[in-house]
């Protein structure tokens, strides 16, 4: 079930910015703040973005490809990357969440995106972290690996998108 | 005409009601009228001609319980029940279970026998021992039935087999309350040979002396006999005074609901460690201590298939309770009273690849294994048993290794040594006679310790011994240590390693701690740590041979796990407390923003509603 669900997602995902590439081939470049504020916030972006592919690669290799439950050296590594992208993505909360607010002239969708990874990456975290201590049961654990799994999935969705929205952004 | 038909029809209806009351025995005691109240067995003793015993024949012959119990039981079906069907070809093995082991500590043979088809247990034929051997050989713990009751070809044994009678099923090895039952007994009876009288010498009302042992091939059974030789006793049955009442009628305490006792004489346990491990310092199976009889969860109906309890067993068992007897039954639904475990903080995944009994079920690991004694493998509770703790057979415990079903579990183990010839890649045991009457002169009986240990072989000893082992049917190896001895085309003895020499292993389930005392249950480094013993634990490799002494394996070869990664992974624990406060404190400031910019939302709709107000 999960599997499927995550097939069609990224399936969707993709054809989405396919077909967003193609109705609107460009939207105009916006300005690239410099200065090492800025680096250090491309420094953040770049490590966040490595973490987070290798999470997902991690996560849904195992599922999508071999059909199994994440195990072996797919959890060490899964686990080696998925806390440095949490860092680094509330090191990105603090910083863009200024940008991303209602007053700022950021594209629409890009605050969307940026508000919803946010709100998800809450859940995917506490989902994993909870069911580290001693107050579920096996139907709470179950719950929570399916919490972390699905709104997991969501994130990396809407990461995607607003990866590529960032990139369309840049690049015009 | 009209009451001509109607007399055919009543006898034609009355002839099929005795024809089929002629193929299906009517036993009045296996329909149950419903009551919940012990029947009383009050009844007459039957010898195994099925003629009356009374205290006045000569020669008084023991009650055979084929005829006796029989009577009013159906023995035909009951001896097809899990205790007694090993024999039979047909039945299926289920999980592999505890062998019998022979041992044999002069030749250095130590092998796991079994009728049934387990992997990794040779078939008693296999070690050149028929029926009637093997059961001379293991008997004593025995419930009777099975290679007890198979006739033999060899015209020796018939004989023999005529004055020792058969082994039939002791129905009071389990089923009698009395007080005065011994157990003991049996294993006696059946080192003289006194099959016949076995079951009558275990129960309170009779006692037997005698050997048939040593009476001659004209010795009767059946009839008086009067030797001169003074050493010479007839076997004899003698019933207590009192036993037989008015009618010649004998009250046998009889029970369903089998008390833990009577299956502790062929299933207990006994942890051999350096400091002793009286019975009063242990604990009994939590499920014992509740109040719950072993018969609570191994049940049957009349057909004896016991349910053996493990997960899959619906498979293969014809109980029809075999599905709804495991562990999981009672426990997630609470039957019987069972506490639903809530198993806070156990990822799922513990489920799928642990068995219950791994957290729950025996001795909890340590940093090594120590060796147990088994009532079947060394005789516990029969008389004149060797109490030293290094009687062979040495069994290994406990070894967490993977199970058929692909989950890891708690397990005996012992390591075959047995003399052999490799033909192609198959090693086939030599028959324990040939190669006692070959190695007599190559290991001397003196290097035989009197504890009942290995006798410390030497390499040239083993070279010796597999030269004259030679035979023309294939080259003579010996198998101990898991690896395999041979000699090289210069004479020189090398080892290998051989499918033959893996070790033996037969999953525990008892006893079962209490929850509390379970692996896991307040920390997870029970399991995960770099040193966890589930895992990194020494498991003795026992061997006969001086130059092997002290090997061991880590108990993580057994689970088919990569000992790389289990080692990342339980270093992985050593980060997990600082992963759960990064973690935590990574939520609370995505929270924070969340809000603080949720506010500031608010804030801003408030104050651009305000404005066009």
């Amino acid at each position: 079930m999960f599997r499927m669900i995550s097939i069609i997602g990224f399936a969707a995902a993709i054809f989405g910015i396919a077909v967003c590439r193609g109705a609107f081939p460009s939207c105009g470049q916006r300005r690239i703040r410099t200065g090492p504020w800025g680096t250090f916030r491309r420094l953040v972006y770049l490590a966040a973005l490595l973490c987070f592919s290798a999470s997902v690669i991690t996560g849904f290799y195992p599922t999508l490809v071999l059909k199994e439950s994440i195990y072996g050296y797919w959890l060490i590594l899964h686990t080696v990357f998925a806390p440095v992208f949490m860092i680094c993505l509330t090191v990105l909360a603090i910083m863009r969440a200024e940008n991303c607010s209602f007053k700022k002239d950021c594209p629409l969708m890009q605050k969307i995106c940026f508000w919803l990874i946010i709100i998800l990456a809450i859940p995917v975290i506490l989902s994993i972290v909870l069911s580290m201590f001693w107050f579920f049961g096996t139907t709470g654990q179950e719950s929570l690996l399916q919490l972390h799994r699905y709104s997991a999935l969501l994130l990396a969705i809407i990461v995607i998108v607003y990866t590529y929205l960032i990139i369309r952004t840049r690049t015009g | 005409m009209r009451k001509g038909l109607l007399h055919t029809a009543i006898l034609l209806y009355a002839a099929s009601v005795c024809l089929s009351a002629g193929a299906e025995p009517n036993f009045s005691g296996d329909h149950s009228d419903g009551s919940r109240a012990v029947p009383i067995h009050l009844i007459p003793l039957l010898d195994e001609e099925g003629d009356k015993i009374t205290p006045d024949i000569e020669p008084l012959l023991p009650f055979s319980t084929r005829q006796t119990c029989g009577a009013c039981h159906d023995y035909e079906k009951i001896r097809h029940g899990w205790h007694f069907n090993a024999v039979e070809p047909n039945v299926s093995p289920g999980r592999g279970g505890q062998p019998w082991i022979f041992v044999d500590a002069g030749t250095g043979t130590q092998i796991p026998l079994s009728y049934r088809n387990w992997p990794g247990a040779f078939r008693p034929e296999q070690l050149g021992l028929s029926a009637w051997q093997f059961v001379q050989l293991f008997g004593r713990q025995m419930p009777g039935g099975g290679p007890g009751e198979i006739d033999s070809n060899n015209p020796d044994e018939i004989t023999r087999g005529f004055i020792s009678g058969k082994l039939e099923i002791n129905c009071l090895a389990c089923h009698d309350a009395d007080p005065a039952h011994n157990q003991a007994e049996y294993g006696d009876q059946i080192l003289r040979q006194n099959f016949r009288w076995a079951a009558a010498a275990t129960s309170g009302f009779a006692s037997v002396t005698g050997m048939a042992r040593n009476m001659p091939n004209s010795f009767d059974p059946f009839m008086p006999h009067l030797f001169d030789d003074p050493k010479l006793i007839p076997p004899s049955v003698t019933y207590r005074k009192g036993a037989f009442d008015s009618k010649n009628q004998v009250f046998f305490d009889i029970v369903t609901k089998i008390p833990a006792e009577r299956c502790y004489f062929c299933h207990s346990n006994y942890d051999v460690s350096t400091t002793g491990m009286e019975k009063w310092t242990t604990d009994e199976d939590v499920h014992i201590a509740a109040g719950l009889a072993c018969v609570e969860c191994h049940r049957n109906g009349l057909e004896h298939n016991i349910t053996r309890g493990y997960e899959g067993e619906a498979a293969v068992s014809k109980n029809p309770l075999a599905a709804a007897m495991s562990c999981e039954s009672c426990h997630n639904d609470g039957r019987l009273g069972a506490p639903i475990p809530k198993h806070t903080g156990f990822p799922p995944a513990h489920f799928d690849k642990l068995t219950c009994t791994a957290c729950h079920s025996g001795r909890r690991p340590e940093r090594e294994t120590i060796r147990t004694k088994t009532a079947r493998a060394h005789g516990l509770g029969t008389y004149n048993v060797n109490k030293t703790g290094n009687v062979l057979p040495h069994i290994i415990y406990p070894v967490f290794a993977k199970q058929e079903n692909g989950k890891i579990g708690p397990h005996k183990l012992i390591w075959p040594a047995f003399w052999g010839t490799l033909k192609g890649q198959n090693v086939t045991p030599i028959p324990i006679e040939t190669v006692k009457a070959s190695l007599s002169t190559v290991i001397e009986d003196a290097n035989n310790p009197v504890s009942g240990d290995w006798p410390n072989l030497t390499d040239a000893q083993i070279g010796k011994a597999l030269e004259s082992l030679k035979t023309t049917e294939g080259e003579a190896v010996y198998i101990c240590g898991g690896k395999l001895y041979r000699l090289n085309g210069k004479g020189k003895l090398t080892a290998t390693k051989h499918d033959a020499a893996r070790p033996y292993l037969w999953p525990i389930a008892h006893d079962v701690r209490p929850a509390a005392q379970s692996l896991g249950a307040y920390r997870c480094q029970d399991c995960h740590s770099t040193d966890s013993p589930l895992f990194f634990a020494d498991v003795e490799v026992d061997t006969p041979l001086v130059s092997e002494k002290g090997a061991v394996k880590k108990m993580i070869e057994f689970q088919e796990f990569d000992p790389v990664y289990t080692k990342l992974f339980a270093i992985s624990f050593v980060f997990r407390p600082y992963l759960k406060v990064i973690a935590i404190c990574s939520s609370v400031i995505l929270g924070a923003v969340l809000l603080l910019y949720a506010f500031k939302g608010l804030a801003y709709i408030i104050k651009v509603l305000a404005e066009k107000d």
